[in-house]
C-alpha cells in the first residue's frame, strides 16, 4: 500500500471525485481509441467489444458524475497533476502496447479485468489513506463497484476462454521487413 | 497545486481537439498516447483552433495534423520546420506545433533541425521518436542502435552510433529541450504545454513505441525513468546532464533564456505585390 501516490484524491471529497471522472473518462478514451485502431484493421468483433467497455466507462462517469452533483462544483485539475496507484495514468485505462491487430475478445477483456483491478486498487487505496470520513465512504463504495465489474468480466471471459497458440499468426504479416 | 482552488470552468475538452478522421496506426502505437497529450496539452491552455497550427513533414507520425482539429499543414518530407518557421515569422501571433518523426526530422529533416535550433523561432517541435523507418516498413533510422539487425538492409547492423536528439538540440541552440515517454501521455502534456509557453524553439523527443517493427520497445515502460534534475538555463549544465543521462530519463533538460529570433517587423513587400511575383 502506498501513501503518497494517492494523496491528493484523498485530501477532499471534491479531489477525490475529480479524479473518479477522470478515471473513467480517460477509460473510455482509450477504449475508444483501441476500437478505432481494431477498426482500421478490420477486426471488427473486438471492436465492437471496445467500443462497448468505452460506452460503460462514460456511464460510470456519468454516474460519478450525478453524485459529484451533490457536493457542488469540481475543482479543476491539470491531466499531469492526478495521482493515482502506482501508474502514471488512469489505472482504469488499458495497456495500448498491449493491443494486437489480431487479438481477440480474450484479450481485449483481459486487458480490460487489469484495468478494473486497479481501479479497484486505487479506490482501496484511497479509502485507506484518507482521513475525511466522506471521501472513506465513496471510496469503499466505488471500490465495492470496481470488484464487482472485476467480477462481471472475468464471468464474460469464461465465454472467451485462452485462445489455441498461433492466434497472432499471420500468413502475410504487415511487419514483413523490406 | 493552486489550479484545485479554481472551480471547474466550461472551458475546451482534448476531445475538441480531435478531428474525425479516425488513426490508422497500427493497435499498441505509442503515437496514439501522443495525439492524446497533444489534445490534453491543448485543452489545458484551452488554445484557440483558428490561432493553432499543426504542421508536419512525413511518417506514421507525421500524420498527426488530420487527427487534430486545429488548422494543419502536412508537408514535404524533412520540410516541416522550415514550412513552420516560415508559418511562425508570417504570422507571429499563431502557436505554431511542429511533430514529426526520428527519420524526417534527423535524417531527411536534419539539416533543416539544425538551423532551427539555432535559428530560435518561437515555435514546438514534438519528434516522435521510434528508432525505426516505420511506415516504410521497418529500416534503421538516425537514431536506431548500431547493432539492430531486423531489417534485410541492415543485417549486421548499422555500425554506426544513433543521433541523440536531447544533446544535439542542446548543442545547435534549441532554447527548451525536453524527453518524455508515450507512456505517459499526462507527463508528455505537461511537456508540451512547457515548451509552447517557453519562448523560442522548443524540442520535445517523445520515445513512441513501434509496436510492429521493435515489438521489444514494449519494454520502455520499465527502462524510462524521471531524469531526476531541476531544469537549467545552463546549456553547458545541460548538456553534461544529457551526456551523463542512458537515453530514458524524463524530464525537462534545458529551459534557457535566448531571445526568440524575430524578423525587422516591417514588410519588404505588400501582398499584392507578392502575388505579382507569382503571376502567370
Amino acid at each position: 500500500m502506498t501513501t503518497a501516490r494517492v494523496q491528493n484524491g484523498a485530501s477532499s471529497v471534491g479531489l477525490f471525485l475529480a479524479h473518479a471522472v477522470e478515471l473513467e473518462s480517460e477509460a473510455a478514451d482509450r477504449y475508444d481509441e483501441l476500437a478505432d485502431s481494431l477498426e482500421a484493421y478490420n477486426n471488427v468483433e473486438v471492436a465492437q467489444l471496445f467500443r462497448d467497455l468505452a460506452g460503460y466507462s462514460r456511464k460510470h462517469r456519468d454516474q460519478v458524475k450525478s453524485i459529484a452533483d451533490e457536493f457542488g462544483p469540481l475543482p479543476k485539475v491539470a491531466p499531469w497533476e492526478f495521482q493515482w496507484d502506482h501508474t502514471a495514468e488512469s489505472p482504469e485505462a488499458a495497456a495500448f502496447e498491449n493491443a494486437h491487430y489480431l487479438m481477440t475478445p480474450h484479450h481485449a477483456l483481459k486487458m480490460a479485468e487489469v484495468c478494473e483491478l486497479q481501479g479497484q486498487k486505487y479506490y482501496a487505496a484511497v479509502a485507506s489513506e484518507t482521513k475525511d470520513p466522506t471521501v472513506a465512504t465513496l471510496a469503499r463504495e466505488f471500490a465495492d463497484e470496481e470488484g464487482g465489474h472485476v467480477e462481471l468480466v472475468r464471468r464474460w471471459l469464461e465465454r472467451y476462454p485462452t485462445p489455441p497458440e498461433g492466434w497472432d499468426e499471420d500468413p502475410d504479416p504487415p511487419n514483413y521487413s523490406e | 497545486m493552486d489550479t484545485h482552488l479554481i472551480e471547474q470552468a466550461a472551458g475546451p475538452t482534448p476531445q475538441d481537439y480531435k478531428s474525425e478522421v479516425k488513426p490508422i496506426w497500427c493497435p499498441g502505437c505509442g503515437d496514439y498516447s501522443v495525439l492524446a497529450a497533444v489534445t490534453r496539452a491543448f485543452a489545458t491552455m484551452g488554445l484557440e483552433k483558428h490561432n493553432t497550427a499543426v504542421v508536419s513533414g512525413i511518417g506514421c507520425s507525421s500524420r498527426i495534423p488530420a487527427y487534430t482539429s486545429a488548422y494543419g499543414f502536412h508537408g514535404v518530407h524533412g520540410r516541416a520546420l522550415a514550412a513552420a518557421g516560415g508559418l511562425k515569422l508570417a504570422r507571429p501571433e499563431l502557436t505554431v506545433v511542429v511533430f514529426g518523426g526520428d527519420g524526417d526530422g534527423f535524417s531527411i529533416g536534419g539539416n533543416h533541425f539544425l538551423h532551427a535550433c539555432r535559428r530560435n523561432v518561437d515555435m514546438t517541435y514534438v519528434v516522435m521518436d521510434n528508432q525505426v523507418y516505420g511506415m516504410t516498413k521497418g529500416q534503421a533510422s538516425p537514431t536506431t542502435e548500431p547493432t539492430w539487425c531486423e531489417s534485410k538492409l541492415t543485417p549486421e547492423g548499422t555500425g554506426v552510433n544513433p543521433i541523440q536528439p536531447v544533446q544535439l538540440a542542446i548543442a545547435c541552440g534549441a532554447n527548451f529541450v525536453a524527453r518524455g515517454f508515450s507512456g505517459d501521455p499526462n507527463g508528455v502534456a505537461k511537456l508540451i504545454v512547457e515548451a509552447i509557453k517557453h519562448p523560442g524553439f522548443s524540442v520535445v523527443q517523445v520515445l513512441s513505441p513501434c509496436v510492429t517493427f521493435r515489438p521489444e520497445q514494449k519494454g520502455w515502460k520499465s527502462a524510462v525513468h524521471p531524469y531526476g534534475r531541476e531544469p537549467t538555463e545552463d546549456p553547458a549544465l545541460a548538456m553534461r546532464a544529457a551526456l551523463e543521462d542512458d537515453g530514458f530519463g524524463l524530464g525537462i533538460f534545458l529551459a534557457g533564456n535566448r531571445l526568440p529570433f524575430a524578423p525587422a517587423g516591417k514588410a519588404v513587400a505588400s501582398i499584392d505585390e507578392l502575388e505579382q511575383e507569382f503571376a502567370v
